[in-house]
């Protein structure tokens, strides 16, 4: 931090890399890259009572690889499998992902949707804690230093990505044994910035009564939503039914398959 | 500028690169290693590919520092030193799985980081590996195949 800080021109902090080189060749203007690579502990995978803890360096395929996260969410390893390609699962590192705020990435929708937290030491205030929610409230000079997501073992989630870049989304489920409690839905790519929507379940609902309202869920959960994105790809609303299309589709799956179960 | 000290194909070398320049311009420019491809620039297409401690890598999208202290593998050392041919290299000569070539150091490259970790892999892992890497001519039947032979032959050849 005290590079960053002393940096006469443009700062920035490099992860795994990927997005700074392609920022750079778009012509973005860095003077100094600090390279986090040596820091110890940025690539650490744990859990700590509920919450599964990421080290902010840890890469997406030690992700989708892990046992530990295999075991308490095996959803979250089946969703993180096939993202990108095996160059950037190797390279690319979840920190570097949410830091760059670019509304087509996926962990940013991913960490949305379980809840997560992000901690981060600040040149100003010491240490920092965020919801995903708020990362726009991110600072350029603040360096991520663990994601942690609460209440993972109760928790399953799918993601969509093959509709990139008209829309892309991931779907959480909180469970509490057979039930399903919450059901949250967050998108990035197709809109104008990161967003949830929730349903809270005062009567926890089995697979078998999700499967039979899938439709008033997906509906209630895309209406809750800001306005889509309107630009040359697509219109706004054709991006609100498609979504609508999709996540009851999802819905309707995984409530045939048994929501109500994170295994 | 940055000193690195690496190894490329089994060969210990030191340099003093420029902060932002890319592994592929250094591979090419500095080292004539110019079987490392640039086509996206963007990390997307995989011609670029080349191995840095045996993980596949997009040259055009990591910087020439990242490499200090590393091992990097190209297309040119995959061939034996008395220049018979990868067992790799020759299945995709037997499977036709090239045609103007542009792309094939780049899948080679991928093929042989994914036979290294997984043997014999199943078509749904291939195809997962091989996503990254687009071929705008050959198509990609080719290339599976190449890749199960490829798998077979270096299986069999096994001690």
């Amino acid at each position: 931090m005290a590079l960053f800080a002393a940096s006469a021109g443009a700062a920035s902090y490099m992860s795994g890399g990927i997005d700074l080189i392609n920022r750079m060749k778009s012509g973005c203007t860095i003077d100094d890259v600090i390279h986090l690579g040596a820091i110890p502990d940025r690539r650490s995978i744990d859990l700590s009572g509920d919450y599964l803890s990421l080290g902010a360096g840890v890469t997406h395929d030690a992700i989708a690889k892990s046992g530990l996260i295999r075991d308490c969410a095996p959803s979250l390893c089946d969703a993180w499998s096939p993202v990108a390609n095996i160059r950037v699962r190797m390279k690319g590192t979840v920190g570097g992902n949410l830091m760059a705020r670019d509304l087509s990435y996926d962990f940013p929708i991913v960490a949305i949707a379980l809840g997560a937290t992000f901690e981060f030491v600040t040149a100003t205030s010491g240490l920092k804690q965020i919801g995903a929610e708020d990362l726009d409230q991110i600072e350029k000079s603040d360096l991520l230093t663990r994601i942690r997501i609460p209440g993972i073992a109760m928790q399953s989630m799918t993601l969509e990505l093959g509709w990139k870049p008209h829309l892309a989304f991931a779907l959480s489920f909180l469970h509490e044994g057979n039930y399903v409690r919450r059901i949250r839905l967050s998108a990035g790519s197709g809109f104008d910035r990161f967003c949830c929507s929730n349903i809270h379940l005062d009567t926890p609902l089995t697979a078998t009564s999700i499967q039979a309202r899938w439709s008033e869920f997906a509906d209630r959960l895309v209406s809750d939503l800001p306005t889509p994105a309107e630009d040359w790809k697509a219109t706004a609303n054709y991006r609100r039914r498609l979504l609508m299309t999709l996540v009851g589709r999802k819905l309707a799956v995984l409530s045939a398959q048994g929501a109500g179960s994170n295994g | 500028m940055v000193d690195v000290t690496f190894c490329v194909n089994g060969r210990e070398m030191s340099a003093n690169v420029a902060s932002n320049k890319t592994l592929a311009d250094f591979l090419r420019d500095d080292l004539y290693l110019t079987g490392c491809r640039i086509a996206c620039d963007g990390g997307v297409c995989g011609a670029c590919t080349v191995l840095v401690d045996g993980s596949p890598v997009a040259a055009c999208s990591t910087f020439a520092f990242e490499i200090d202290k590393s091992s990097i593998e190209t297309i040119e050392g995959l061939a034996a030193p008395d220049g018979n041919l990868h067992p790799i290299q020759q299945a995709f000569l037997k499977s036709d799985a090239f045609q103007c070539g542009f792309c094939t150091s780049g899948f080679i490259l991928s093929v042989k980081a994914l036979l290294e970790m997984h043997p014999s892999p199943d078509d749904r892992t291939i195809r997962d590996w091989l996503k990254g890497n687009i071929c705008r001519c050959t198509g990609y039947k080719s290339i599976m195949d190449a890749t199960r032979l490829a798998s077979a032959m270096m299986l069999e050849a096994a001690p």
